[in-house]
């Protein structure tokens, strides 16, 4: 009897801690998705997909199998919103398999985002075998035709700089960029100024974040900068804040190749700078789009 | 305790049994009506901190660096040295209203005194500096009246929570000024209750509150070495 009565405690005790072992991986999951969040806000993408593919891990050794086709779909989102999209739809169909296995609701909104991806892929397909037919027909007629196409993001860039100066606060944190990590000085400063309040300071870090993300190529996250600046100048009343907020997505929307987008954000934003009467500005907005349209 | 540079302050404070003299590694508002000594007493604290090595983190609000050091001189207090040992490190908040171009040293930052979030991060910058050459050291903010003008209130109070809250954290002692009736009476009160110490001048009379419980005043004039104390009792 004792012994048995030992065994009994023995099991009671390691299912005890095994209950307590899978709550621990379980709540060590879910941070790591709340990582990887942040990190994705942040633009962190590789972070982000690593902390991601760490949760699947997890929740595929828990025997999570509604996490893991949730987490795998969330893994398909960051891949497409950086547009690898062949990556994408690999972890949606993983994704969808989980779904359909286990008759989750979610399967529909995969399988419809697998159906989009495989799109993309065949309209891109289709633009790279014509785009190999016009250059090869180009290279026929003009050599240097292609060279047009390159985007000049330092030319560009320095065009924002100046529009950005325009701007009274902004004058003083683009002086941030010359520091020796300007997104974390840039960074610290806009905590700063969230937490004493300062709404003109907070709304133009957000742009000149934005800018400098531009510069770096990171054109979507400049974008996400751009448009918060955009939500700050409104929320204060600044027009001309809100001008430039415009021109910057606008520029940015081009250079994403979006440009009917990209065109309605830039006439918008002329619109307000008719309205400011400020030659500086209507100038350095000109010669933006100079640069930008290659006229 | 820190060694303030008002002659008989120290001894005044000491004499409670309260405190031993000017309380180290604490905040002090030091307010009162215009043309009372309230710089003066800045420049004599930062410069006596200066003359034993401690070093000083100083934000000059109302005056520009070269009226700055006028003023110091005037009393025979002379910067020079402690610039060229990089003990001073002064943050310029008011110079670039005026639009005329200054360049920036090791020890020498301009910010706008509207613009309350770089103001901070030059602060920040400033500290990091001062704290290399010394984690015992003096912060003076002169004044909060300029602030006030150009911003919101509750923006400034929210400013100098975090300036305070960091600068003590770093281990500063610190005093900030403030001329009295430029904010509402509610700031004012948020003002005095934010910080350690108060010490209130109206010009002849020095009254010195502490959290810590003492309640002292004291006579003072201003001379050509800077605040001198008299006579003075503990309440």
């Amino acid at each position: 009897m004792g012994i048995f009565s030992g065994e009994k405690d023995y099991s009671t005790s390691l299912k005890e801690l095994l209950e307590q072992l899978w709550e621990y991986q379980e709540a060590e999951a879910n941070l790591m998705v709340e990582i990887a969040t942040l990190q994705y806000e942040n633009g962190d993408i590789d972070d982000a997909l690593g902390f991601l593919e760490k949760s699947v891990g997890i929740y595929h050794e828990l025997g999570f199998a509604e996490e893991e086709a949730t987490i795998l779909d969330l893994i398909g989102d960051v891949y497409s919103g950086n547009d690898d999209i062949s990556n994408a739809l690999e972890y949606y169909n993983m994704s969808l398999k989980l779904c359909l296995s286990l008759n989750m609701p979610l399967k529909a909104e995969v399988a419809d985002k697998i159906s989009r991806c495989e799109e993309h892929l065949r309209i891109t397909e289709d633009k790279v075998g014509k785009g190999k037919i016009d250059s090869d027909v180009k290279s026929d007629v003009s050599p240097d035709v292609d060279e047009a196409d390159s985007i000049d993001y330092v030319n560009i860039g320095k065009k924002l700089d100046d529009i950005i100066r325009l701007l009274d606060e902004s004058a003083v944190y683009s002086t941030y960029q010359e520091f020796k990590n300007p997104m974390v000085q840039l960074e610290e400063a806009y905590e700063m100024a969230h937490s004493i309040g300062d709404d003109n300071g907070e709304a133009a870090l957000l742009l000149i974040m934005g800018d400098v993300s531009l510069k770096e190529e990171k054109t979507k996250k400049s974008l996400e900068f751009f448009k918060r600046s955009l939500n700050s100048y409104r929320k204060i009343g600044d027009n001309k804040g809100q001008a430039i907020s415009k021109l910057m997505i606008g520029t940015a929307y081009f250079l994403l190749g979006e440009t009917e987008e990209g065109s309605d954000y830039l006439r918008k934003s002329m619109d307000i700078i008719k309205h400011l009467k400020d030659v500086n500005i209507e100038k350095a907005a000109l010669a933006l789009l100079k640069s930008i349209y290659g006229d | 305790m820190s060694e303030s540079g008002i002659p008989g302050l120290d001894e005044f404070l000491s004499s409670s049994g309260y405190i031993e003299g000017f309380p180290k590694n604490t905040t002090t508002l030091i307010y009162g009506p215009p043309k009372v000594g309230k710089s003066i007493f800045c420049y004599q604290f930062a410069y006596h901190g200066l003359s034993i090595k401690e070093p000083c983190l100083y934000v000059t609000a109302d005056d520009g660096m070269k009226q700055l050091q006028q003023n110091m001189i005037d009393f025979g207090w002379f910067l020079q040295s402690s610039i060229g040992e990089e003990l001073l490190y002064v943050i310029d908040s008011i110079s670039s209203l005026s639009g005329v171009p200054i360049e920036n040293t090791n020890t020498y930052t301009l910010s706008k005194i509207n613009d309350p979030t770089d103001l901070m991060v030059k602060v920040g910058l400033g500290t990091r500096f001062v704290f290399k050459k010394s984690n015992e050291f003096r912060a003076v903010f002169d004044s909060l009246t300029t602030p006030f003008a150009f911003n919101p209130e509750p923006m400034v109070i929210r400013f100098l929570k975090t300036y305070l809250r960091r600068l003590k954290e770093a281990g500063a002692t610190v005093i900030v000024t403030y001329t009295e009736g430029v904010a509402d009476e509610n700031t004012e009160k948020t003002l005095k209750s934010i910080v350690d110490n108060v010490i209130m001048l109206d010009g002849n009379y020095m009254t010195f509150k502490s959290s810590l419980g003492f309640i002292g005043t004291a006579e003072y004039k201003i001379t050509d070495q800077g605040l001198v104390l008299g006579k003075g009792e503990i309440l």
